[in-house]
């Protein structure tokens, strides 16, 4: 009877001393305060007596941002992605065409991240006039740069450090990288350059061409400035492309290290399709945009300044990007 | 002209809010916050890798390819995972009087293969000595680059104290505290108090 007796109080004094661990709301105070912990004060649930312990109440319905559901929706298509290799590994081969859909779906999500040379594209299309064909090809070239270069860097690292080679591709990266952001930020320079030399052009020449063209009737198209030329698209595509994606050399290397080699490159080929989707879309929506602001603009007497506003504007939503990219690689810091 | 110059503005601003997400490793991670009798002392750390980048970094650590981490692959996981995340603290962050707290060092690495998944385990080494006054600390496991996208399950996160210490915490989003600004707005942290 003793020892019973001793037992209980021993148990007693157990749960007591643990219940010194609370899960419990408190008001951290100050303005700094997050909304939710103005939440009345929860019930305490000792941490040794989890099946007896009353949960906290929950917190209002969390929000989630639209980053962290494109990422979450990544995350599950990455899982998909490797249940259909692994099926395929074992002798299913019906398999694939769910592996296909999964890249294409999963390359223009990828594609929405930064650093895939949207707002480069944007940026681009604001400050030159373009052609709807050089939307695409601009939107097309960055990707399949992109997606092409981490394929081809992937291979020849592979064929060197074989298995191990992930690491060494990492480092490779992050230098092409660093490169390929600074030339962005360059790029940017170079566009702004060029509109504040449009300004001064057009100080010396008073802006007269504008308005003696405007007063014979022949304003808008001779206004407006000369449309993109090939020449920069290829140029800024290699630029911002040439940043191999790791995604997409993750992908390849798994299939390579499952002894799937056609897999591999069949795989990359469906994501870049899938990510050029999404970077012709936004080159598409960025021509249209500068046409809009062209035809809305052509018939007023402050067309020219409008035209250099947009370049100018352009080469500093790329020079941001580029620089914005650059930092985000010493982001987190403390 | 305006409402055409409107709807391209609208246009712009869907895809300029669309143009957020950009993972390329997923990690799933759970933390415990650890005491000693007399103060705060770190979180330990669970990660468990996706499937793809598992293998990458399997294939690169596993020397003698008997499938296994062992040994010295252990310490070849660690130098090619964590190391290259010391400056940002391992992605452990915890603030004290509005201010982050520097990082001491990692101890108890371990890592294995969990069914195609890598799984680490460490604990990343703080120093808070309780008072007699409550301390307030917020606890936030995040990768702020973006490359890895971490799913820290903070309702289940879990706190290792002795009998003589008083501790209460809650999992909650950040928003609204100042030295989380630069965060993504539903990042979740643990807020903890502790007294002697």
């Amino acid at each position: 009877m003793n020892k019973i007796v001793s037992l209980i109080l021993i148990l007693m004094l157990a749960v007591a001393a643990t219940a010194a661990v609370k899960k419990k709301r408190f008001d951290v105070g100050g303005g700094d305060a997050p909304a939710a912990t103005e939440a009345s004060v929860e019930t305490v649930a000792p941490e040794t007596a989890a099946e007896s312990a009353v949960v906290p109440e929950k917190p209002a319905e969390k929000t989630r941002s639209i980053y962290t559901v494109i990422a979450e929706e990544q995350k599950v298509l990455r899982e998909k992605l490797t249940a259909a290799i692994s099926a395929m590994k074992s002798g299913d081969w019906d398999a694939i065409w769910k592996f296909l859909a999964i890249c294409l779906v999963y390359g223009m999500l990828h594609a929405l991240g930064p650093g895939h040379g949207k707002s480069i594209v944007v940026g681009y299309f604001i400050a030159r006039r373009g052609r709807w064909r050089q939307g695409v090809a601009l939107g097309a070239g960055i990707t399949v740069t992109h997606t092409m270069s981490a394929v081809l860097l992937l291979l020849i690292l592979y064929a060197i450090f074989k298995a191990t080679v992930f690491s060494a591709f990492e480092t490779g990266r992050i230098g092409i990288e660093r490169a390929s952001y600074a030339l962005i930020m360059l790029t940017g320079v170079l566009l702004v350059v060029l509109a504040i030399r449009d300004v001064f052009k057009s100080h010396k020449g008073c802006g007269c061409d504008a308005q003696i063209n405007a007063a014979a009737g022949t304003a808008a198209e001779s206004k407006l400035p000369p449309i993109a030329r090939w020449r920069e698209i290829l140029g800024v595509a290699a630029v911002t492309g040439i940043v191999p994606c790791p995604a997409v050399a993750l992908i390849v290397l798994f299939c390579l290290l499952n002894s799937m080699v056609a897999l591999s490159l069949l795989g990359a080929l469906v994501i870049c399709i899938g990510m050029t989707i999404t970077n012709v879309a936004f080159g598409i929506a960025a021509v249209a945009f500068r046409k809009g602001i062209d035809k809305g603009s052509a018939h007023t007497h402050i067309a020219t300044k409008i035209y250099t506003v947009a370049t100018l504007a352009g080469g500093v939503i790329i020079f941001a990007s580029g620089l914005l990219l650059f930092m985000n690689q010493f982001a987190g810091r403390v | 002209m305006r409402r055409r110059l409107a709807y391209f503005l609208l246009i712009f601003a869907g895809l300029a809010v669309m143009a957020e997400a950009h993972p390329h490793v997923f990690a799933d991670v759970s933390i415990k916050a650890v005491f000693s009798q007399d103060a705060f002392t770190g979180v330990q750390n669970h990660w468990s890798f996706d499937e793809v980048y598992s293998a990458a970094m399997f294939a690169s650590a596993d020397a003698d390819g008997d499938g296994k981490i062992t040994g010295k692959e252990i310490d070849e996981v660690k130098r090619l995972v964590l190391d290259p995340l010391q400056q940002t603290g391992y992605f452990n962050y915890v603030t004290v009087d509005s201010k982050f707290l520097p990082v001491r060092k990692i101890e108890g690495f371990s890592a294995s293969m969990k069914n195609g998944k890598l799984v680490l385990d460490f604990k990343v080494v703080f120093s808070i000595p309780a008072t007699s006054d409550y301390t307030m600390l917020v606890i936030v496991i995040s990768d702020q680059t973006n490359y890895i996208q971490m799913t820290t399950d903070m309702e289940n996160a879990d706190v290792d104290a002795p009998d003589g210490l008083d501790v209460e915490f809650f999992p909650d989003e950040v928003r609204g505290l100042t030295l989380f600004r630069a965060f993504r707005s539903d990042t979740e942290g643990l807020f903890l108090r502790f007294k002697k």
